[in-house]
């Protein structure tokens, strides 16, 4: 199954990398924007699906019993590389998912909204809602929405390897006893 | 084949004071006829598949404390468990399906294989009921990128990060700083080495709570401590 890459996927992919993010625990803040996100949009299903070289893994996901999936079933590959929100209103006939294994079984996908998470500059994932029937185009205003809880996202995947640097750095100068 | 070892275990308390009892009971190890100042070095002699017989005999020893008195245990883990292809697939093929609460030490001071690989591998023995922490937070420079980059859920700081802190108040105001950062990231913490009553009154003013150390417990065999029947493991040194 083919898709589309971004032109700068290996810096996005060093980026992915550098923010040790990937196959860590499940955390609060992530939880807290899907769950938000879930009850906002009144949709089954939320991830925040950050792309790999070869899979797409969730820090966060509700309404799916997953936890990655390949990288060739990713909607979100299209999220990362359009140039602003990607919205399928209906998978089942549109040419580029109707043979996506999510579609055609579970989790059943029909209709998929997704918006870049950007961090160190890269677009390294996706904030993205689903449903298992079609629906209709976001507003502006749901847009703009979602388009602050993606941002509101990769700040926080930033900021806490930013605090875990900070911490390590203090503890470390600690250590060679610079505190005196 | 190498000199034959016996290796005792012991066990020390990690006291939460907010709660008032303890939380976990630390595994520690004394080996016949090595000084504890050797200790280090024996551990890391040994392979890879010796370091696990021992986590596993001790994984063993917390299933049985945990069910017979409700405390559960932590663990020392040597890196080299997870650098190894084989003991580190041994190791989780043992732990699935495990239900009884257990810590991983892992220190700083010794290789650990890329994140990429060992994230996953936490994740996996977590779903074995296995919680990660980090030893010796803030020893030797390898911690900054250890604690950056792996996904530990308990950070135990170091004794030396707490020496003289009854009398160092700039040094107390980072270690406040610390305890703030470690909660913020959503993660536990122990203090380790406490010995002095004025020691722990500051880092309760700062925010911490939970302690290991002489002043509430010095480590005692895991037989006395608990009246279980334990018998010595016995051990080749490589």
């Amino acid at each position: 199954m083919s898709y589309p890459k971004p032109h700068d996927e290996a810096a996005r992919l060093a980026a992915l990398s550098d923010l040790s993010i990937l196959d860590t625990r499940p955390e609060r803040p992530f939880d807290l924007i899907t769950e938000m996100a879930r009850d906002i949009f009144d949709v089954p299903m939320v991830a925040i699906s950050l792309v790999a070289e070869h899979r797409q893994w969730f820090k966060s996901i509700v309404g799916v019993c997953a936890t990655e999936t390949p990288r060739e079933h990713a909607f979100c590959n299209y999220t990362i590389t359009a140039e602003a929100d990607f919205e399928v209103l209906d998978a089942t006939t549109d040419p580029r998912f109707v043979d996506n294994p999510l579609v055609t079984g579970a989790p059943h996908i029909v209709y998929y909204c997704g918006v870049p998470i950007t961090a160190k500059g890269r677009r390294i994932g996706a904030l993205c809602i689903l449903d298992r029937k079609s629906r209709p185009a976001l507003d502006e205003v749901q847009r703009r929405v979602l388009n602050g809880m993606a941002e509101q996202a990769g700040r926080e995947i930033e900021g806490r390897r930013v605090l875990r640097q900070a911490l390590a750095t203090l503890a470390t100068s600690m250590d060679a006893n610079l505190m005196q | 084949m190498g000199t034959v070892h016996r290796i005792h275990h012991f066990a020390q308390a990690i006291v939460d004071v907010e709660a008032g009892s303890t939380s976990k009971l630390e595994f520690l190890s004394r080996v016949d006829g090595v000084a504890p100042r050797d200790l280090e070095a024996f551990f890391e002699s040994l392979s890879p598949r010796e370091s696990l017989g021992i986590v596993l005999d001790q994984v063993e020893l917390a299933t049985r404390f945990q069910r017979e008195f409700g405390t559960p245990c932590s663990i020392n883990v040597d890196n080299k468990i997870l650098l190894n292809e084989s003991t580190r697939a041994e190791l989780l093929e043992r732990l699935t399906g495990n239900t009884i609460p257990v810590t991983f030490e892992f220190t700083e001071i010794f290789p650990m294989p890329p994140a990429q690989l060992v994230n996953p591998i936490f994740g996996r023995l977590r779903e074995c009921s296995v919680e990660i922490a980090l030893d010796d937070f803030g020893t030797g420079f390898n911690g900054m990128s250890l604690f950056v980059d792996y996904d530990f859920d308990v950070v135990k700081v170091d004794r030396v990060l707490i020496a003289d802190i009854a009398s160092r108040t700039k040094k107390a105001k980072v270690l406040g700083l610390i305890c703030d950062m470690i909660g913020s990231l959503g993660k536990c913490h122990v203090v380790e080495g406490l010995d002095n009553e004025g020691a722990l009154r500051v880092l309760q003013e700062l925010g911490y709570s939970v302690f290991q150390g002489f002043y509430f417990h010095r480590p005692e065999p895991l037989t006395e401590f608990s009246g279980l029947s334990v018998d010595p493991s016995v051990r080749g040194a490589a």
